[in-house]
């Protein structure tokens, strides 16, 4: 019984790694209505670039962590000015957009396989001590993980909730045109959503790198599926529904680990996602989806 | 036989074989609007099920595992990569294309590649895991013990027929109504739905054809190479097929070929022998790459509609019957038939 | 079969007259909001029925309810020529006779006009994949007879220059005109269109009226519009149900519906 409690406590560090990665993707979706293929590559960004500050530089692990992340919203916003607005501006329909970032997906993890190598690299961190909460077992650094996560939930539900910028958000996300009469900035706010999207995607790249301890160039794009069957559970574009999916997905795969083989957790986040597209395609949390 | 003949027959049947996967990948994007970026996971698919149907049982060769082993005829096993392949086209499109929005079916496809990729690599019991398959029988080798040299044409003709069948199926499927209604869902699946077609129906089909094809060249490739393992069915070569047919134009078979001559043909096999760097062997791949998924973004801007675009339908109006027709055809048609001395010959039923 | 022997074979004998289309306590809701609530109307055989409202009454989410575009949420009936169709996918509908156009005008803008024309024949046989490959002469011979028809309704719509023309290419009333041409070809018993006239300038949209009306006295195909513009229903509906908060408020002539007084307070008040 208590290795599937020390799984459930795992399956909150993976929930807090995947919150990250699925908000933001579910965000951008929310404003810009098109998936982007590429967020994988952009948690990859993220953990090469705070690799660079960490292990190259010598700088404290958490201190890279946040250079990571900002270094891969300006990423984003890049990818966003130099490629996918443009197409937009021109009409592209969402079929061909979803060609294009899945373009740019294999652009960009070649992109970084060409500068940093096939190799696995890891951060240059002290070694850990486990700590017992209740009947949970936690590494500093999975708490730092999961203080992270529900710093950055907080802080995107003021963001919604109470800012300007975050309630242009919401409302170009529920309708984009109206959204534009309301003489809402679209192109400001989408940029703004890039930036935040691709800072949360860095975030989640170099806490999932920490939490597996070693990574490599594919490794950011391998756990796509996983964000998505997270934003599809919670309702595509609803980022508390993400936050819920990431939740589940993350305690499921973990525990599932358990019978299975760590081999095979990722198809228990498969499963899920057939599941829900089969049975509730809008998502368990959301009335009405996008769909 | 001369180097450069043998790797011209070689290229021959490497651009025969992308040409069958192009005009798949176009049944699925360029006729009906699929997204599936997974595509090359269903030539996979098509390449170890006919390997395995034409393998003996797996004690036989020293090493490997893998189901089945049947010892097969060809082109009995060649079919059975074929339905294979579309069975889990099948499987995906019940998953994928219910739902209306493209997205979904797009996301799908790429969590079924990722899935795909490490169950077929961890599960060694099936087609041999990571190291995959080794020692296929060519066709028609065993039975009549053609030398080495002479075979490599046999192949060439082998995979030549086999193109042909396909490629007239693949127009013949365009120019029916069925494929008209096929590139009515891509233009506006609502309105299709809205004019009694069965929209669902119809992508199921485009699906389970595309895979059919995928799942052919996967057994043109193998019995070809002998061998497969995951490393040559990785997600840059469905963006191989994709640039391919971006590039030569969707919609139309010829354009489909032409980037097929282009990109996996020409691109990639002149980079083939390009040197590795000393100190990072993956810079050369990684290049490549970044060049193949470059090609399709500028191809998407400069030129969406490929190299060949897509052809416009063309009816024979002159072929009608009179009675009824507008003014302007009866009186052109009425001089066609006064020249020919004979009517029309189509029948009104 | 010409095109008015298969309409007299569906127009009912002289005097009878019979609702082709019964909406029966019919709800649904948006997130919990009742955008069609507890509606019932009737559409006459044959005959040309508005449905007009003000913004927001629900005439839209009507009609998508009524042709299967939004799911039925299991409150209410809908009985169309004798079939309770509630629980059917919008192909069947179809299929069964119920035609609709779209608001914004839906073309298929990557292929011509006369092959636009050519997708919407119920039961091809070429659409069947097996005719498609071994059937060849079938398929021709059935692709003629359409192809006929398809000419005429060009001609009849003006756009028989434009046939080889990209939908895309076509001008915003051109696209109307195409829309309706190709509704036809689909040989409705009902035709629901969704705001025909609307953003078409004043001359086409007497011309599209001019056809609404023509067709209806030669095919015998039942019209519903919704429609803003009153000056045309006035000119060319039979009948007019008035929807107003979700439900239908009134039906009858023009004339009656000017006189209501509940009408007048609900546009006025909407």
């Amino acid at each position: 019984m208590a290795i599937y409690l020390h799984a459930f406590g795992f399956g909150l560090v993976t929930a807090s790694i995947l919150a990250l990665a699925s908000v933001g993707l579910t965000l951008q979706f929310g404003v810009t209505n098109y998936i982007n293929f590429a967020h994988g590559e952009l948690l990859t960004f993220g953990a090469y670039f705070a690799w660079l500050a960490n292990a190259h530089y010598g700088w404290n692990i958490w201190l890279a962590l946040l250079v990571g992340a900002l270094l891969t919203g300006i990423v984003g916003v890049l990818l966003n000015l130099v490629i996918l607005a443009p197409f937009v501006k021109r009409g592209f329909p969402v079929l061909f957009m979803l060609v294009v970032t899945f373009g740019l997906s294999l652009i960009l993890s070649n992109v970084i396989l060409a500068i940093w190598g096939a190799d696995f690299r890891q951060y240059h961190v002290a070694p850990d001590t486990q700590h017992s909460i209740g009947p949970f077992l936690f590494t500093g650094e999975q708490l730092v993980i999961i203080a992270i996560a529900v710093v950055a939930m907080v802080g995107i539900h003021i963001l919604l909730t109470y800012t300007k910028i975050g309630k242009a958000m919401r409302a170009m996300s529920d309708n984009p045109t109206l959204a534009k009469n309301c003489g809402i900035d679209t192109e400001r706010v989408t940029n703004f959503t890039w930036l935040l999207s691709g800072f949360l995607a860095g975030l989640a790249g170099v806490v999932l790198a920490l939490n597996i301890s070693s990574f490599q160039p594919a490794f950011g794009g391998d756990f796509l599926f996983v964000i998505f069957a997270a934003v599809i559970l919670g309702g595509i574009g609803k980022p508390y529904g993400a936050m819920a999916g990431a939740l589940v997905i993350g305690v499921v795969t973990e525990v599932a680990a358990i019978p299975l083989s760590s081999d095979f957790k990722n198809d228990a986040a498969f499963a899920i996602l057939v599941l829900v597209l089969l049975l509730r395609p809008q998502g368990i949390f959301a009335s009405e989806g996008k769909a | 036989m001369s180097p450069v003949l043998y790797y011209a027959t070689t290229l021959l049947v490497f651009f025969f074989d992308y040409n069958i996967l192009t005009w798949g990948l176009n049944i699925q994007f360029g006729y009906t609007g699929i997204l599936n970026f997974a595509f090359i996971i269903f030539m996979a698919i098509g390449a170890y099920v006919s390997g395995v149907f034409a393998l003996p049982q797996a004690n036989g060769i020293a090493g490997q595992t893998y189901i089945l082993g049947l010892s097969w005829p060809f082109p009995l096993t060649l079919i059975m990569g074929g339905l294979v392949a579309a069975f889990f086209g099948l499987l995906v499109g019940l998953i994928a294309l219910k739902r209306l929005r493209s997205d979904y079916m797009a996301i799908v496809t790429v969590a079924v590649g990722a899935i795909a990729y490490d169950f077929i690599g961890n599960v060694t019991g099936l087609f041999n895991g990571w190291d995959g398959l080794g020692g296929v029988p060519q066709p028609l080798q065993t039975r009549f013990n053609i030398d080495f040299n002479t075979y490599q044409f046999v192949y060439v003709g082998i995979a030549g027929v086999v193109m042909v069948i396909l490629w007239w199926l693949a127009n013949r499927i365009y120019s029916s109504p069925f494929g008209r209604t096929l590139r009515s869902i891509r233009e506006d699946q609502d309105v299709s739905e809205a004019f009694g077609k069965n929209t669902f129906k119809y992508r199921m089909l485009a699906m389970v054809i595309g895979c059919f094809y995928a799942g052919i060249a996967g057994g043109i490739l193998i019995f070809f190479t002998t061998a497969l393992n995951p490393s040559g069915w990785t997600t840059g070569e469905t963006f191989v097929v994709w640039t391919a047919l971006l590039i030569g134009g969707t919609g139309n078979n010829w354009g489909a070929a032409l980037g097929a001559l282009l990109v996996p043909v020409g691109f990639q096999e002149a980079t083939r022998f390009l040197p590795q760097f000393p100190g990072n062997p993956d810079l050369i791949p990684a290049l490549r790459n970044i060049i193949v998924g470059g090609l399709l973004i500028l191809v998407l801007w400069f030129r969406p509609q490929g190299i060949i675009p897509e052809k416009k339908a063309r009816f024979n109006i002159f072929r009608i019957p009179l009675h009824g027709a507008p003014a302007e055809v009866r009186s052109r048609a009425a001089s066609i038939a006064a020249s020919q001395k004979e009517e029309s010959n189509v029948t009104d039923g | 079969m010409s095109q008015t022997a298969e309409a007299l074979a569906r127009t009912p004998r002289p005097g009878e007259q019979t609702d082709i289309l019964r909406v029966e306590h019919l709800s649904h809701s948006f997130g919990g909001v009742n955008a069609v609530d507890d509606c019932s109307l009737q559409v006459p055989a044959n005959q040309i029925t508005a449905l007009i409202g003000p913004n927001g009454a629900g005439k839209s989410t009507l009609i998508n309810v009524v042709s299967g575009f939004y799911p039925a949420q299991k409150r209410g009936t809908i009985f169309f020529n004798g079939h309770n169709i509630t629980g059917w996918p919008t192909y069947r509908r179809a299929n069964a006779g119920l035609i609709r156009t779209f608001q914004i005008s839906r073309g298929y803008g990557g292929m011509t006009v006369l092959e636009n024309l050519m997708v919407p024949p119920k039961k091809q046989s070429g659409e069947s994949l097996l005719n498609a490959i071994f059937r060849p002469r079938l398929v021709a011979a059935e692709e003629a007879r359409h192809l006929e028809k398809a000419l005429q309704l060009l001609d009849t719509f003006g756009l028989y220059e434009k046939r080889d023309e990209y939908a895309r290419n076509l001008s915003g009333g051109q696209k109307r005109l195409l829309e309706m041409a190709r509704a036809l070809m689909a040989d409705p018993t009902l035709l629901l269109l969704d705001e025909p006239m609307a953003g078409v300038n004043p001359a086409l949209a007497d011309q599209l009226a001019q056809h609404i009306v023509n067709l209806a006295k030669q095919t015998g195909i039942t019209f519903l519009l919704v429609e803003h513009n009153l000056g045309i229903v006035d000119q060319i509906c039979d009948h007019v149900i008035v929807m107003a908060n979700g439900r239908a408020l009134a039906t009858g002539t023009m004339a009656e519906i000017r006189a209501n007084q509940q009408v007048v307070e609900a546009y006025l008040g909407g």
